[in-house]
């Protein structure tokens, strides 16, 4: 597969402030990918760094084999044939949607622009909404309309910014699956951007995870989980909590949740931090039989319908976040005995990750 | 985020990005805003100045007396547009009487009517000779002396006059408050056991004070602007004071500091109003359940609609009627080249006004957009305070800086060549037009940038994404959504200036005249019929802006 964006090095920065720094991400053609991190991360900047409206201080952007941006060179947006669907979905409320989705396509007339609106407007499932006016229709049909307009000029690369986040959420994940198929259909490339890790895992072949001007990880939403390269990212999509241990033995780390197995060997004596996830910690019924006895006091217990969500303090002091099947009635319990499974998620005190076996891909900076 | 936390977030990052852009203003700010904002800074800077002579025959005489009438002026038209306009606010708001819908816009129209042209028609309604005493003398057999009949021609007339027509501030405020009040308030003090008269004075009232406050500014404001009324009712204030200063006692200094000092009068009322408006909008913050409006029937519907009906008759219907009435009969007189020449003339200068001033708001408007760095806003807000200061007072500001660039020019050209230019700028339509843009500047630029303010950043990116260049991306996205806004901003201005007197009686060029100069020309002949054609035309005209406006209020709530 051809290379249909690619951002090298790239550094961003707002007025003087550093947004960015050292972004190095690579999209294939008909790729999703997606950029996830919290509110005022830059990611937004990023987009519209890609999209052409902002310019760039360092590194270089390349969409297909045509290079975009770089220090001192921004080609235009109305040149760079990339699609944008805005937050607000920016559609043109003075425009009926034929005209709105009509809108980029420049050149093309009579039967072909026809033919265009009426492709895309069965595209989003809108067929026969063409002269109605953006405030005519829901909120959801506005943003198919937003969606069919940037797909109209077929441009070489779609820029979603936040396009779910003023949906309910209800709405938001369904559509979120539907533009997904949408995208994959027409075999677009397209790049994301979102607060949601939801929507991000519902829609992306790869996400990157921004974090104090830095994307942390670029990887498929798996890897993502299950071998965080950051403790940021670890901690951002999904629950869990960190816990410390001393390295024993060169291969054994004592934490208050029992022994876990190195899967490689360190110095005796160095404290590292074992990050874990809720699903992580098997609840133990009988606790005579269990050789591994971590007991944990419960402080708070949530009603999850499926399972029950607890907050445990271990003996040492720390809480860890644990679940058990709401099927088990444990509630006059006044703790519970836990073992912990395997593949540990291990950091070293400077945020290095402590990579588990041949699985790890080696971080993107 | 939602887009409400998107906006804030927008906001707080504008704020970051401001702090580390320029310092400076822009130089097409400097260059386009700094003269507009330059005659009141003029006048305020008199004030600094060593006085002279007349001023100090002026404070040991007539000052004390222009504020005294001033003061007793304001009070008394605050009081008026109070008892005018809130009941009929709270009447036509939130209950259903006869006539109820067609008094929600109607009684704006008082609007139309410039408090000068009130005054002389009601001069010639109420004079000796005039239809109401001329009845009461049939009827009674009373002969000249036999009775007494109060003079409209005095403060109280011109308390009376200036309330009649500034009212609808109040008015317009306070309704719009009215009718966003929440049913869920009333419901509390329904179930707190309050009555109606209660829950006005003591839930309703407070809760739109802010607005009316802001209404109430307003109304002041052009009180202390108002020159045409005084001036023929012979009450000394302020305004007609800087004219007789300078006319009369031939001291332009002396006259800025007059308008200086009511300037900062002016400017009090101003601020009082900007922080009531910040309330009002505080106040009405979260969306509200509107209020179903209250039924009255027999006696109080009556007394309803009676309230209603008093200052619509007096302040439109039965003016309008008398202007017509002597237009009609002056028609054939003056419906000749001369009125048509005078009409053209007032076109002419009020739709260059108009587009003189839409095209310098909507340049003003971008820059504010596009550019917003701390000196940039400070100085085209600046620009934007001529809109609350007296055409007198603006008048005087134009005057000094053009006559001192004409004496330059002249002064240079006749150690040049020995040739003199007389007066350039000063005498000419360039020197109205320019005071028209100070007075009238804001009132352009507000509703360009409401129409603006309906153009989302995105929709510019979004056309740009789309493969249109910034320049066609205006005409096509801009445009087309603000055209709306620029047709109201030039309408707008056009019957402002149309409107305006004192301003256009300084500084027309010689033997230039507008139907208002003329209108105060006839009435100061005391030929009140004759001034009717021009003055009925005038509020006819003006009735365009306030269809506009009561089209709105006619609007169901949403």
């Amino acid at each position: 597969m051809s290379r249909a964006l690619e951002l090298s090095a790239l550094r961003l920065t707002l007025s003087g402030r550093l947004l960015l720094d050292e972004v190095n991400l690579r999209l294939a053609e008909g790729e999703i990918g997606c950029l996830l991190g919290p509110s005022g991360c830059g990611k937004t900047s990023l987009l519209r760094a890609i999209a052409g409206f902002q310019p760039v201080d360092a590194g270089k952007i390349r969409i297909g084999e045509m290079t975009v941006s770089q220090p001192g060179f921004s080609r235009p947006p109305e040149q760079r044939h990339v699609g944008m669907v805005f937050q607000d979905f920016a559609l043109f409320p003075h425009l009926n949607l034929r005209e709105n989705i009509a809108f980029g396509l420049g050149k093309t007339r009579g039967e072909a622009r026809k033919t265009r609106v009426r492709e895309l407007l069965a595209l989003v499932g809108l067929s026969g909404f063409e002269e109605r006016y953006p405030h005519q229709i829901s909120g959801g049909q506005q943003q198919r309309v937003a969606l069919a307009r940037a797909l109209a000029p077929r441009p070489d690369l779609l820029l979603l910014d936040e396009p779910f986040s003023s949906l309910d959420r209800e709405l938001r994940e369904s559509l979120a699956c539907e533009v997904r198929d949408i995208l994959r259909q027409q075999g677009m490339t397209a790049i994301l951007v979102t607060h949601d890790a939801f929507e991000a895992f519902a829609v992306a072949d790869r996400v990157g995870i921004i974090h104090e001007g830095r994307v942390r990880q670029w990887d498929d939403p798996w890897t993502l989980y299950h071998r965080p390269l950051h403790p940021f990212v670890a901690r951002f999509i999904g629950q869990g909590d960190f816990v410390e241990g001393v390295v024993q033995d060169g291969h054994r780390l004592v934490t208050p949740l029992g022994i876990v197995h190195l899967p490689q060997a360190r110095e005796d004596g160095e404290r590292l931090r074992l990050f874990v996830r809720p699903e992580m910690l098997r609840v133990v019924e009988d606790e005579h039989t269990s050789s591994a006895d971590i007991r944990g006091e419960i402080i708070e217990r949530r009603f999850r319908g499926a399972y029950y969500a607890y907050t445990l303090r271990l003996p040492d002091g720390t809480r860890v976040s644990a679940q058990a099947e709401a099927l088990h009635d444990l509630h006059q319990h006044k703790a519970l005995h836990l073992a912990l499974s395997e593949a540990p998620i291990l950091f070293t005190l400077n945020d290095t990750p402590v990579i588990p076996g041949p699985h790890g891909s080696t971080p993107h900076e | 985020m939602t887009a409400q936390a998107r906006t804030r977030h927008i906001g707080l990052t504008q704020w970051a990005t401001r702090r580390t852009l320029p310092r400076a203003p822009n130089a097409w700010v400097l260059l386009l805003a700094l003269p507009i904002a330059l005659p009141v800074l003029v006048v305020l800077g008199a004030l600094t100045e060593p006085t002279g002579e007349v001023w100090r025959h002026l404070s040991q005489t007539l000052l004390a007396d222009y504020i005294a009438h001033s003061l007793w002026l304001l009070v008394g038209v605050a009081g008026g547009v109070l008892l005018l306009g809130l009941p009929t606010a709270w009447l036509t708001a939130r209950h259903v009487f006869p006539g109820q819908r067609f008094f929600s816009w109607a009684l704006l129209l008082p609007m139309a009517m410039p408090a000068y042209i009130l005054a002389y028609t009601y001069t010639g309604l109420l004079d000796f000779a005039g239809p109401v005493q001329s009845t009461l003398r049939e009827i009674t057999g009373w002969k000249y002396g036999d009775y007494a009949f109060p003079d409209v021609r005095s403060l109280g007339g011109a308390i009376l006059m200036l309330s009649l027509v500034l009212y609808p501030y109040v008015y317009l405020l306070a309704r719009a408050a009215f009718a966003e009040q929440s049913a869920s308030h009333d419901e509390i003090a329904r179930l707190a056991g309050l009555n109606a008269r209660q829950r006005f004075l003591r839930v309703g009232l407070p809760m739109a004070r802010p607005a009316i406050v802001a209404g109430l500014m307003l109304a002041l404001m052009e009180t202390l602007a108002d020159y045409g009324t005084v001036q023929y009712f012979g009450v000394p204030v302020f305004t007609t004071g800087i004219f007789r200063t300078w006319f009369g006692l031939g001291d332009l200094t002396a006259a800025a500091q007059l308008s200086g000092l009511l300037t900062l009068f002016v400017l009090a009322l101003l601020l009082i109003e900007r922080r009531s408006r910040r309330h009002a909008r505080y106040h009405h913050g979260a969306p509200a359940q509107a209020q179903a409006p209250t039924r009255l029937r027999g006696p109080h519907a009556a007394l309803a609609t009676t309230v209603c009906l008093l200052p619509l008759l007096l302040g439109f219907l039965l003016p309008t009627l008398q202007l017509a009435y002597w237009a009609a009969d002056s028609l054939p007189v003056l419906m000749s080249s001369d009125f048509l020449k005078l009409a053209a003339n007032t076109f002419f200068v009020a739709g260059a006004a108009a587009g003189v001033i839409l095209l310098l708001a909507l340049l003003i408007a971008f820059l504010r957009r596009l550019d917003p760095r701390p000196a940039n806003l400070l100085i085209t807000d600046l620009a934007q305070l001529g809109y609350a200061v007296p055409g007198t007072v603006i008048a005087v500001g134009v005057l000094i800086p053009l006559g001192f660039i004409d004496n330059r020019i002249d002064a240079f050209l006749r150690a040049q060549f020995g040739v003199s230019s007389g007066l350039l700028l000063s005498g000419t339509l360039v020197a109205l037009i320019f005071a028209y843009a100070v007075r009238f500047l804001s009132l352009s630029l507000s509703s360009v940038e409401a129409g603006l303010s309906r153009v989302r950043p995105s929709m510019l990116d979004a056309a740009r994404a789309l493969g249109q260049r910034p320049g066609p991306a205006f005409l096509r996205v801009h445009l087309p959504i603000i055209r709306g806004s620029l047709l109201t901003a030039a309408l707008l201005t056009f019957v402002e200036v149309l409107k305006e007197l004192p301003a256009t009686l300084i500084l027309r060029p010689f033997n230039f005249n507008t139907l208002a100069v003329r209108a105060y020309e006839m009435a100061n002949d005391e030929r009140l019929a004759d001034a009717a054609l021009p003055a009925l035309t005038i509020v006819l005209i003006a009735l365009l802006p306030v269809i506009l406006l009561s089209r709105a209020i006619g609007r169901p709530r949403h």
